[in-house]
């Protein structure tokens, strides 16, 4: 890790706007997690006002990425960083990239839990979902976790997570298909609740992704479409 | 002039005199003398060179004393030494003392470098409630650490830092942790953070109580009042009993509201306030307040005067509004004389809109108004119960009042009437809409209003 030190820089400016970009990033990944959260709490008690704050939230989430990535442009442009400097402004636009599609499938969950409002009895079918959600909100914290700290060893194992949340996501997704079969009545929230599934997994892939790029940006190497046991050693 | 110097004084005579009188029997005073002053002057080199060598090695133990003023420089240097030693022990006791302390605080305390968010220094509450670790995060951001949005925002105001925030522990979301920023010395800052769990849990417990209470109060209530209807209409009782019926009717009623009261009251502690809340035509409101409340009023005719603010809009959610605004009115009526004067004004002023209700009732002691707003607190027992309060009218208004930004003053004198006024920011208060709306109905419907209408 001590091949990377931001703080190492003449310019003191520099080293200011990097430590910039990367609270950004972070203040970022907050928000989102918050939002994740909030809408994971609507889908569980069927809340529309807090489903509601989420949607009209995600406009913040998508300035935040927007105002950032300029940031990383000017950086660019008039630093023209190298080495591990290069690879963090790189590393932290792929990451609000990832970043703003959390916020969308939190978007999405909340949209979902606003239609789900009206159908009696939702809220137990939601149970398991909720308990994925959880996981996948873990992920997230842990691989903002990891990018605060640029720790390997949590990224690694946060990536790792990924794979029982599409374990977990399959054999979901297969009982939700026997509750279709056991009762046509059910299809049309099986439907929603199968759509909000599918936004959780995707999340779980974003927080990994991310993770992909702090052992990018710590190690210079590129990890991704790689299996695991390839770097278990860090 | 003290002993050494005289002693010193004593030598150089006598060395001189020595010096002069070898110089004279050698037949050359001026090599005596210079031999002599030679002698002099090694001797005082060497007490230096002593005391550098004392110095260096640490002056641990006394220097031998050499009966000359050298042995006065080095008492002096070494009670010096042993008053800073002294002292640097106490200091370091001090410091050992102030550092336990901290650790045996329960709250978590760190400390940021000024003028940044960079953390300098953390006690072990803080590594237990904030998971901050050492030496990893020293000198992180604290906002790379705590990335929560409410607290970001409230870290980054810099101005209001008196009200602290509540957030979940970043470690363990069961943990509620109340957090205030404390700035010192200059451009320093100290965040403090409290486990608040088992208080939130309380407060959440009751809450919970209340609005169990209060709904499973209300079933049998209903039979009771539903049977109690049937027996009056049944007419087959004496007088007697009747009024007793009636009597009992009316205990219900009074029973009914205060779960009423109770419900809206739990429902308003636990719900999330509307995110963007749409503006309320308030004269529509004081419209239907001010005629139920002359139906309250019956015989006794209170006098309602209005100014009100036909174009003033509040954004917030109307039901609410209308129980917060309604209680003070009727309140109003309730202790006010036959016959006395009540004013509702509605207007903005300096950019926020006041909400005020006065009249010229009895009035309130001063020391009673910070507990006005307390569930069940009665002025005088007995009177409020007799005109159908339920205890819970002020408490609305503070709550409702809270969820709108808004705050509430009392000014009243004992015998001498009383003002309510609801202040709300100028964030809440909307652009005039169609001034006409309801204008022409409040002054047909009421012919005893005098409107005053911007």
């Amino acid at each position: 890790m001590d091949n990377l030190k931001i703080s190492q820089h003449i310019s003191k400016r520099y080293n200011a706007e990097l430590e910039d970009i990367r609270s950004r990033v972070l203040a970022m990944g907050g928000l989102v997690e918050e939002q994740l959260k909030e809408a994971m709490l609507a889908l569980e008690n069927l809340n529309e006002e807090l489903a509601r704050n989420v949607i009209d939230n995600d406009v913040k989430v998508n300035a935040m990425e927007v105002s950032i990535d300029e940031e990383c442009a000017l950086i660019l442009a008039r630093r023209q960083p190298a080495a591990s400097d290069l690879r963090l402004v790189v590393a932290v636009i792929k990451t609000i990239t990832d970043l703003e599609r959390i916020g969308d499938e939190a978007e999405r969950i909340a949209r979902m839990a606003t239609s789900l409002v009206y159908y009696d009895g939702a809220g137990r079918l939601f149970t398991q979902i909720v308990m994925l959600g959880k996981r996948v909100r873990t992920m997230v914290h842990g691989a903002l976790d990891a990018f605060t700290h640029l720790d390997t060893e949590k990224a690694v194992k946060v990536w790792s997570e990924d794979r029982f949340v599409d374990r977990e996501y399959e054999s979901l997704i297969r009982e939700l298909m026997t509750y279709m079969m056991e009762d046509p009545h059910s299809i049309p929230v099986i439907v929603k609740a199968m759509s909000v599934t599918r936004a959780i997994e995707h999340i779980g892939d974003r927080a990994s992704n991310i993770c992909e790029y702090i052992i990018y940006l710590v190690n210079g190497r590129n990890v991704r479409h790689t299996r695991i046991d390839q770097h278990a050693e860090g | 002039m003290s002993k050494p110097w005289r002693n010193e004084l004593q030598r150089i005579v006598a060395l001189l005199l020595t010096g002069i009188l070898v110089g004279a029997i050698a037949g050359n005073i001026v090599i005596g003398l210079l031999m002599f002053i030679t002698a002099y002057l090694c001797w005082h080199l060497y007490n230096v060179y002593r005391l550098v060598g004392w110095l260096r090695e640490g002056k641990k133990f006394r220097l031998a004393e050499t009966g000359s003023i050298w042995d006065d420089v080095f008492e002096h240097i070494y009670r010096l030494q042993q008053r800073n030693r002294k002292r640097k022990r106490n200091l370091r006791r001090l410091l050992k003392r102030f550092h336990k302390m901290t650790v045996a605080l329960p709250d978590a305390i760190v400390e940021l470098a000024p003028g940044s968010d960079e953390i300098e220094w953390w006690n072990d509450a803080a590594a237990r409630f904030l998971g901050f670790t050492y030496p990893r995060d020293s000198g992180q951001r604290i906002s790379n650490l705590l990335r929560s949005p409410a607290f970001l925002e409230y870290l980054h105001q810099q101005e209001n830092y008196e009200q602290g925030i509540e957030m979940p522990s970043p470690v363990d979301e069961e943990l509620t942790l109340r957090i205030r920023v404390i700035p010192y010395s200059g451009n320093r800052r100290l965040l403090v953070a409290r486990d608040m769990t088992r208080m939130q849990r309380l407060e959440r417990t009751r809450q919970d109580f209340v609005a169990n209470v209060s709904h499973e109060l209300r079933s049998p209530l209903t039979v009771i009042s539903g049977y109690l209807e049937t027996l009056l209409d049944a007419q087959g009782f004496g007088e007697e009993y009747a009024s007793q019926l009636r009597s009992m009717q009316k205990q219900t009623e009074r029973m009914n509201r205060i779960v009423d009261d109770l419900m809206l009251l739990s429902r308003l502690e636990t719900e999330i306030p509307q995110a963007d809340p749409e503006p309320v035509l308030v004269y529509g409101l004081i419209d239907s307040i001010v005629s139920q409340a002359r139906e309250l009023s019956g015989v006794e005719e209170h006098v309602i005067e209005l100014d009100v603010d036909s174009g003033l809009c509040l954004k917030g959610r109307e039901s609410e509004l209308y129980s917060a605004f309604s209680n003070l009115v009727f309140n109003a009526v309730r202790y006010t004389a036959a016959g006395g004067l009540i004013t509702i004004r509605w207007k903005a002023s300096d950019g926020e809109a006041v909400f005020s209700v006065e009249d010229s009732g009895v009035g309130i002691a001063s020391h009673q108004i910070p507990r006005l707003t307390e569930r069940f607190y009665r002025v005088d027992n007995g009177r409020s119960r007799s005109t159908g309060g339920t205890g819970l009218g002020l408490a609305i208004v503070k709550h409702v009042l809270l969820r709108h930004e808004g705050w509430l003053e009392i000014e009243s004198e004992l015998d001498n009437g009383s003002e309510f006024r609801c202040h709300f920011p100028p964030g809440r208060c909307s652009t005039r809409i169609n001034r006409s709306v309801g204008v022409g109905g409040l002054s047909q419907a009421d012919a005893g209003l005098t409107a005053e209408l911007k």
